[in-house]
């Protein structure tokens, strides 16, 4: 299919977002200024924006814990993505959800869960939504290799093909979960499992490649929204980091020659060589797209420095709509 | 007036709603045949009333056995624009969706900084008391009662079903709604037209003056007997049903002990961590000084249920059990020892 | 010209705490990010503390040899 040259520039723009804004919070990580750790999505931000871009705006997403390439891929803006990391009240979240729980209904965005694979049925509910009330909005669902194990993601995969759910699962094949290889703890291939629910399974073997990302769950985006049901899409990719921001394991987990194999692969690097190439911009356009980016970045921090830290009382608010008692 | 069974109620209910917005659904395993009898008019399709022919299968839905995502699309469901009913069959298949009920619906709308609304019910069937053994006949309300997010209603009368519910559907939190078996034939005239009941209001059932009896669920009806029979001894029992343990009307039970000073709580649940140990709680912290005795429980003891009647039937708390803890707070001893 | 504080990072799901078995870099020093700041004796392997940002050492908070609880600051750089 070909894509405006707009757009293309959008891919990059959101991929540029990812990776500044992860090297970002990885420093504020090590210098103590975002609580506990991130994970982040360095490496597979092609895998990403493929996906989220292949979706429209109305449309609805939900994901995991290697959450803020989602937001930050559906277009969510970044400073209150930024503040929610280090706790504070204008955080996109209050300050109540933090990086493994993000959240921007605006987008479409409906929650990153700390729990693999626990918002797959949320996914597979908003699908239920726009099938009933005809709305013609589309669902994915985020999800690893590691949560691909899981039940409900095929209790999900069954129920949206007998009833015919617009929804995407995209299996965000990092080939390690944790420190565990995929192949190692996983039957057969992942797309392969899809044809046992009678829906279209396909691997993406470059997940490096925006472009081959996006051509294949767009496909599957048009099915779902014409009305012809679910579909199945592995997206095989590396992260570039650790699993989490200062972790360090004793093992080497991880093989070395794999690893230097996938770092060549730059998703970003690789598609900035490739605008060049087909004069869809020029050195200087993506320079300044470059530098665009880093400052919104860099506004982000100091959003989310300016923000105040929330009040005690939003700890005990919207638990329920409204307030039912001495919760304290 | 209308006589209504328990589950003629709830089938009243969950159609006023169904008529009146189109965003409810029902989804749920065996919900197009009417198994339960909660979905329609009477045994066949054609009847009058069958909610099928009403509404047809966009917005009535058999669903696989699936609890896990029966709870989690529900959950995203309502989310993203409707109202669900789920039907989740008993009690005690509740947990093979813990993580979807408590780390989703429970959490959503708090983590995500009230971006969330859940405007979801899920009704399931305590199945105890009618020889189905340990996997059908739990009573698991306390377990949901520890996790905030998520509001409990127990009804215990046809009335209290159908007003419940109704609420329950209309209001745009997670509701879980546990309806005892024994119940389901309960039969009472109840007014015409929809109404209301509001959550976190007691029912007071009977008015007294010597001891609080605070019942939930199928213990009512067994409070209602027990009381019966102490009146002839002397003793004057003042019987509440929350209706709804979150929110839970404690002001409803501190102004009975403060005028009784004695309270006994009849619960179905098991004795640990149950609905009457928090109960017990409230009341200790905020009335000791209106209390003349210690609080008494009749409660299921810390057992499975086991499948053989002349076991079970022993188990759960009974008129007989209520009045024995009743006589002991007033110290009084049954008539004929 | 602001302060950052160099926390004791919690390499390991299970690590508590850490020892400072030997500091790189004197008060005083300049120190570019991600250059080698201590060594950190932590569940019985030494790992190699990198320096969070860049600039000048203005205080090594405690000795060689201090068991140090995860995420307490050991030392304070003036970033440049």
């Amino acid at each position: 299919m070909t894509i405006p040259n707009d757009l293309l520039l959008e891919m990059q723009r959101r991929m540029l977002r990812i990776r500044y804004f992860d090297e970002r919070a990885s420093k504020m990580v090590k210098r103590g200024e975002i609580p506990g750790t991130v994970h982040t999505s360095i490496g597979q931000e092609a895998q990403v924006v493929g996906a989220t871009m292949a979706l429209g705006d109305g449309d609805y997403m939900t994901g995991n814990h290697r959450s803020h390439g989602h937001p930050i891929g559906k277009g969510a803006a970044l400073g209150p993505l930024m503040a929610e990391l280090v706790g504070k009240a204008w955080g996109v979240c209050q300050g109540k959800g933090g990086s493994m729980h993000l959240a921007d209904f605006k987008v479409g965005s409906l929650g990153e869960s700390g729990i693999v694979g626990s918002s797959i049925p949320i996914a597979t509910g908003a699908a239920l939504s726009s099938k009933v009330l005809g709305n013609g909005k589309v669902s994915l669902a985020f999800f690893g290799d590691g949560a691909a194990n899981q039940g409900c993601l095929y209790e999900a995969m069954n129920l949206s093909s007998v009833w015919k759910l617009p929804i995407v699962f995209l299996c965000e094949n990092n080939q390690y979960a944790l420190s565990t290889p995929a192949h190692t703890v996983t039957a057969g291939v992942l797309a392969n499992r899809a044809a046992g629910f009678d829906m279209p399974g396909v691997r993406v073997e470059d997940g490096q490649s925006v472009l081959t990302v996006y051509d294949a769950v767009r496909t599957a985006v048009d099915r779902a929204r014409a009305g012809q049901g679910p579909s199945f899409v592995e997206v095989v990719t590396y992260r570039f980091n650790e699993h989490s921001e200062g972790l360090r394991l004793a093992v080497d987990y991880r093989d070395a020659d794999q690893k230097a194999a996938w770092l060549k692969r730059d998703p970003i690097k690789l598609f900035r060589a490739h605008m060049l190439e087909q004069g869809v911009a020029d050195e200087a356009t993506l320079a300044g797209l470059e530098a665009e980016v880093m400052a919104e970045v860099d506004a982000s921090v100091q959003f989310a420095n300016d923000s105040p830290y929330p009040e005690l009382s939003v700890a005990f608010k919207d638990i329920y709509t409204e307030a039912i008692g001495a919760a304290q | 007036m209308t006589i209504m069974s328990y589950l003629g109620a709830i089938g009243a209910a969950q159609r006023e709603a169904m008529d009146a917005d189109s965003r409810v659904i029902i989804m749920g395993e065996d919900v197009e045949a009417n198994v339960y009898g909660t979905m329609g008019g009477g045994k066949s399709r054609a009847d009058k009333g069958d909610f099928l022919q009403m509404y047809g299968t966009n917005r009535i839905r058999n669903t696989p056995i699936s609890e896990e995502v029966m709870v989690g699309a529900a959950a995203g469901a309502a989310m993203t624009g409707l109202r669900p009913i789920v039907d989740l069959s008993y009690s005690t298949f509740l947990y093979m969706a813990m993580d979807q009920f408590i780390n989703q619906v429970a959490k959503s709308r708090y983590m995500f900084g009230g971006q969330a609304s859940l405007p979801v019910v899920f009704r399931s069937a305590m199945f105890y008391g009618l020889s189905t053994a340990a996997h059908h006949s739990d009573r698991p309300y306390p377990m949901f009662m520890n996790m905030p997010g998520l509001k409990i209603m127990v009804p215990a009368s046809p009335t209290d079903a159908k007003g419940l519910l109704r609420t329950a559907i209309d209001m745009d939190d997670p509701v879980m709604s546990f309806e005892a078996c024994l119940l389901w034939g309960m039969k009472e005239d109840v007014q015409d037209g929809e109404f209301r009941i509001p959550f976190g209001v007691a029912r007071i059932v009977r008015q007294g003056t010597d001891v609080t009896l605070v019942a939930i669920s199928s213990a009512v009806q067994q409070a209602i007997l027990a009381a019966q029979k102490l009146e002839a001894e002397g003793i004057s029992v003042e019987i509440i049903d929350p209706r709804t343990l979150v929110p839970f009307d404690s002001d409803a039970v501190l102004n009975s002990v403060a005028r009784t000073g004695r309270l006994v709580i009849a619960d179905p649940a098991n004795r640990t961590c149950g609905a009457a140990a928090e109960i017990s709680a409230i009341v200790a912290e905020q009335a000791f000084d209106c209390l003349k005795a210690p609080i008494m429980r009749v409660t299921t003891p810390d057992t499975h249920i086991p499948f053989s009647p002349a076991l079970e039937k022993q188990l759960y708390p009974n008129a007989e059990k209520i009045a024995d803890a009743v006589r002991k707070v007033t110290k009084t001893k049954p008539q004929g020892h | 010209m602001a302060n950052i504080k160099v926390l004791l990072p919690q390499w390991g799901m299970g690590m508590g705490e850490g020892k400072i078995v030997k500091w790189l870099k004197a008060v005083g020093d300049t120190v570019a990010e991600d250059e080698p700041l201590a060594e950190i004796e932590a569940e019985k392997t030494t790992e190699t503390l990198e320096s969070p940002a860049s600039g000048v050492i203005t205080e090594l908070l405690f000795a060689v040899d201090t068991v140090v609880e995860v995420r307490t600051p050991i030392a304070v750089i003036k970033i440049s």
